[in-house]
């Protein structure tokens, strides 16, 4: 592919909030040609198809997803970044130390070959199918992720069935509640397999009584019945297992992200385990020198806005390679959890260069997340055998994201070999 | 106004395709009729598709008749219809002294079936080549020559071919009722009278019911036992290059089951399992099923973290007949009626079933006059992930619409989605079992949308008529509400 080859300093890949973030950042240094790639038609990513309430921590202001999505095209327009569209990265090769890194991009165009000094991931996450959550029983039509059902609705206004069963209680689930509505779809109920709702409980139990549907919580379901169209939900109820059944044409699978990772599948990205995403150090870079990831892809689904800023500082930790030069690495130490603790991320930090900020919560770079709801947990970092930190917390919500304060962790304690693990314990009260 | 033909195939799996392409060779008019919307839907679908080298089959039974014949057919096959097939060896683990018995007997019976180069290998030797399988075991026996298809792809490739020598494809049509008529046969279908004078009963775990409604029922198919596979993500398939099966020994509760990479480099884990079924319709996922099937292939390959990269599972029923055997044979009480009745191995015996049924068709009678004009070549479509960078370009060039990704888990373009159309997909499962948009990570997340709105615009449907596999499973209610 020599002929049709073109070279880069940077080379974006998806452009969701992370991606465009990232060029908007970079494209404020001059002279660098930077290109984005997207295999949509549209730039903007997930927040195309999602409602309200974007854009207040990146832009400081309230939009909904399609304006949010619209607002950083147009500024994205005004910058020297060049945009491919409707361009889908076939492969990423990633090349040694001093080497430019090479993709492939198909496009009704053709097939073209890029080299680029420095890549950065930004391809999102996409939500767990129905056999990866082990859902028994017929394999029907009518069972749909939420970003199916986003796509359906709000995209092409279509009604996608008569009466929904919601599965999952994640922030994604409530999201799906108001797209279900207002497609005209009446809600057979929200079914959460944990004994705790995954969001803010109150905000869920107000929109069941808004709305109008039950509620179940440590519900399993016991079989999707229905061999052409979903006709209706076997589902296990109570510390008993009752079953009672739910009439309902669709199946609306919510939650459970993943990164869509798959251009590092093969290469020699190293993949953490436990998000099935690129492992990153704290300044978002792989395992690989200058190839970055950021956003969704790092861990499955968070807040755009956390992607954006997270786009943003990869930018900025690419400019100040191209400016130090790419030797200098600040000593990083390795992050690790051990269950219920599902991940963390970054894997790897940099004690020295932790950020002091006065609103740490709201930025938070290190998060776990746990895979069930505890209560009264104690979450404690280790060294070996040495506490370097601990924290209590009232109540740690499963499958969302939770900030850990690592600017109070006794980095002078840590032994650099061993690095840091995570671990979790319930406080029996 | 009855339509006419001279032989009517009632089914469409593999066995119907696989007669079918056989009898487009003749100058007759031959007519295959099939309930669901496409091909392939029955037991043909839930297939690991193993192309088996045949040891497992005793001489003396008319299965490893079949096998022997077809293993002589295969590679001229694979060229003619450009069949998708990787011969990527079996190993059979052994754990035990009685295993390992019984891989000797497997070898002897095998090199009676005429397989070459099977080998006893030692663990050592085991574990180089399959460092991931469980290191208990003493001994394999490998058998170079087994390989794995594109299920889908090769009844799709018959059936392609044999409808481009003209065979009438009627799909979406029921057989309702098969009459022996004035030396012939009047069948009818919701909607179609057909006068035949041939009948070939292929219709797999329906064939008792239909050889029962023309009084040829010499057998009866039971479904007793429902097979699970679990599909895991692309990114284990590496980690395997054999099909890895154990021995069963009831004794000992452990159940034949396989690990394999599919062709496409899934892995694969399959586990059938004796149980009462929910009849003869039911192809439900029961946690159970799943859950042994884990552990089954747990025990063949321990240390896979199977779970996590689980990305389908589907189930589906045998059906095993009275005899315990293939029957391929006109029914005596019924003349012209033929039936076909094939527990596993179906798909790697189809080569010589086909024309196995038909010599018992021209001994019943049926003139065969070869088609000077047969064409026995079929081209399988072209794929932008499995293609050469200078044949991406040249398929981009010609057709913009390869360029555009649609797929992206399995890099599926919208020119193969137009072309999986033109060759008779007619549902969304029909362009996922031809293209494979659907079958990757994210099980259509991403395109089912838009492969719907491609298939929609295709043939001409409104969007809510669009369905996932034939009448009642429509994808959407309402368009524009």
């Amino acid at each position: 592919m020599g002929r049709n080859e073109e070279f880069l300093d940077v080379a974006v890949i998806g452009g969701g909030p992370a991606g465009i973030s990232a060029c908007l950042e970079l494209s404020r240094r001059a002279g660098l040609s930077i290109a984005l790639f997207e295999g949509e038609q549209q730039l903007g990513g997930m927040p195309r198809s999602c409602h309200i309430f974007f854009g207040m921590r990146d832009r400081l202001r309230l939009y909904t997803g399609p304006s949010y999505a619209r607002k950083l095209d147009t500024l994205i327009r005004k910058t020297g970044v060049r945009i491919h569209t409707g361009s889908r990265v076939l492969n990423l090769l990633p090349r040694g130390p001093g080497e430019a890194h090479e993709i492939h991009v198909l496009s009704p165009q053709g097939l073209k070959s890029f080299r680029s000094r420095f890549v950065l991931l930004a391809t999102g996450c996409f939500e767990g199918s129905r056999s990866g959550r082990w859902l028994p029983g017929g394999r029907p039509s009518g069972i749909f992720t939420t970003g199916t059902l986003q796509q359906l609705a709000n995209l092409r206004r279509v009604k996608p069935g008569n009466r929904a069963l919601i599965v999952g209680s994640e922030l994604v689930a409530l999201s799906s509640v108001l797209t279900l509505t207002r497609a005209g779809t009446s809600i057979a109920g929200l079914v959460e397999g944990d004994t705790a709702l995954q969001t803010y409980s109150s905000l869920a139990t107000f929109m069941s009584h808004l709305f109008g549907f039950p509620v179940f919580k440590n519900a399993a379901i016991q079989r999707i019945v229905g061999d052409r169209r979903v006709e209706g939900i076997e589902l296990l109820t109570g510390a008993r297992g009752e079953t009672s059944q739910i009439e309902c044409d669709t199946v609306v699978l919510t939650g459970r992200f993943r990164p869509d990772s798959s251009l590092i599948d093969g290469t020699a990205i190293e993949k953490d385990p436990s998000t099935l995403g690129p492992a990153v150090d704290a300044n978002f870079m792989t395992s690989v020198p200058n190839v970055f990831a950021a956003g969704n892809v790092l861990r499955g689904a968070d807040m755009h806005d956390l992607c954006a800023l997270e786009g943003k500082l990869a930018a900025r930790h690419i400019l100040t390679r191209l400016e130090s030069g790419e030797a200098a690495v600040d000593p990083m130490i390795s992050l690790r959890a051990e269950p219920p603790i599902r991940y963390v991320v970054p894997q790897k930090i940099a004690p020295a260069r932790i950020p002091k900020r006065l609103f740490s919560k709201l930025f938070p770079w290190t998060a776990i997340q746990v895979e069930h709801t505890l209560r009264h947990p104690v979450v404690e970092a280790c060294s070996g055998e040495r506490r370097i930190w601990q924290g209590s917390f009232l109540k740690l919500i499963g499958n969302s994201r939770i900030p850990i304060p690592v600017e109070k962790f006794r980095w002078d304690r840590v032994d650099p070999g061993l690095g840091v693990t995570l671990r979790v314990t319930e406080k029996v009260l | 106004m009855a339509t006419k033909a001279d032989v009517v195939i009632i089914g469409g799996g593999i066995a119907g395709v696989s007669i079918a392409r056989e009898l487009s060779r003749y100058e007759l008019n031959v007519m295959l009729i099939e309930k669901e919307a496409d091909v392939g839907w029955g037991q043909t679908k839930a297939s690991y598709a193993i192309c088996h080298p045949g040891a497992r089959w005793a001489q003396g039974t008319l299965a490893q008749r079949m096998m022997v014949e077809s293993h002589r057919i295969w590679n001229q096959l694979v060229d003619d219809l450009d069949i998708e097939l990787t011969r990527i060896g079996e190993l059979v683990l052994a754990f035990n002294e009685v295993d390992l018995q019984y891989l000797h007997t497997l070898k002897k019976q095998g090199e009676q079936n005429e397989l070459k180069g099977l080998e006893i290998l030692d663990r050592s030797e085991v574990l180089r080549l399959e460092p991931h399988v469980n290191p208990a075991l003493l001994a394999a026996l490998h058998m170079p020559t087994a390989g794995v298809f594109n299920p889908f792809e090769l009844v799709f490739a018959y059936f392609e071919n044999a409808r481009t020598n003209g065979v009438t494809m009627l799909l979406g049509s029921e057989v309702k009722t098969v009459l022996p008529d004035d030396g012939g046969f009047v069948l009818e279908t919701q909607d179609k009278e057909i006068r035949a004078r041939y009948v070939v009963n292929a219709a797999g775990l329906y064939a008792q019911k239909i050889a029962h409604m023309a009084g040829a029922d010499t057998f009866s198919i039971s479904h007793e036992t429902k097979a699970t596979c679990l599909i895991l993500d692309r990114c284990l398939g590496d980690l395997i290059q054999h099909i890895v099966t154990g021995v069963a020994d009831p004794k000992a509760f452990s159940r034949f089951r396989i690990v394999m990479p599919t062709f496409h480099r899934n892995l694969l884990l399959y586990t059938p399992i004796p149980q009462p079924s929910r009849g003869i319709e039911d192809r439900e996922i029961e946690k159970r099923a799943v859950d042994l099937t884990l552990q089954s292939a747990k025990s063949l390959v321990p240390d896979i973290d199977f779970e996590t990269h689980m990305i389908a599972s589907f189930s589906g029923l045998t059906a095993r007949n009275s005899r315990g055997d293939f029957i391929i044979e006109a029914a005596e009480a019924c003349p012209g009626f033929l039936n076909v009745a094939l527990p596993p191995p179906g798909i790697t015996c189809s080569p010589a079933i086909g024309k196995q049924a038909v010599e018992i068709l021209r001994t019943e009678g049926l003139a065969l006059v070869e088609k000077s004009d047969f064409n026995p070549s079929r081209r399988k479509m072209k794929r932008i992930r499995d293609s050469l960078p200078a044949d991406v370009a040249e398929l981009v060039r010609r057709d913009s619409r390869y360029g555009r990704t649609v797929c992206r888990c399995e890099q599926v373009s919208e020119g193969e989605i137009v072309e999986a159309v033109r060759r008779g997909a007619t549902t969304l499962d029909g362009i996922k079992f031809r293209t494979r948009a659907g079958m990757g990570r994210c099980q259509s997340n991403f395109c089912g949308p838009e492969v719907a709105a491609i298939l929609a615009r295709e043939l001409g449907q409104p969007y809510e008529e669009v369905t996932k596999k034939g009448q009642g499973s429509v994808y959407v209610v309402k368009k524009n509400f």
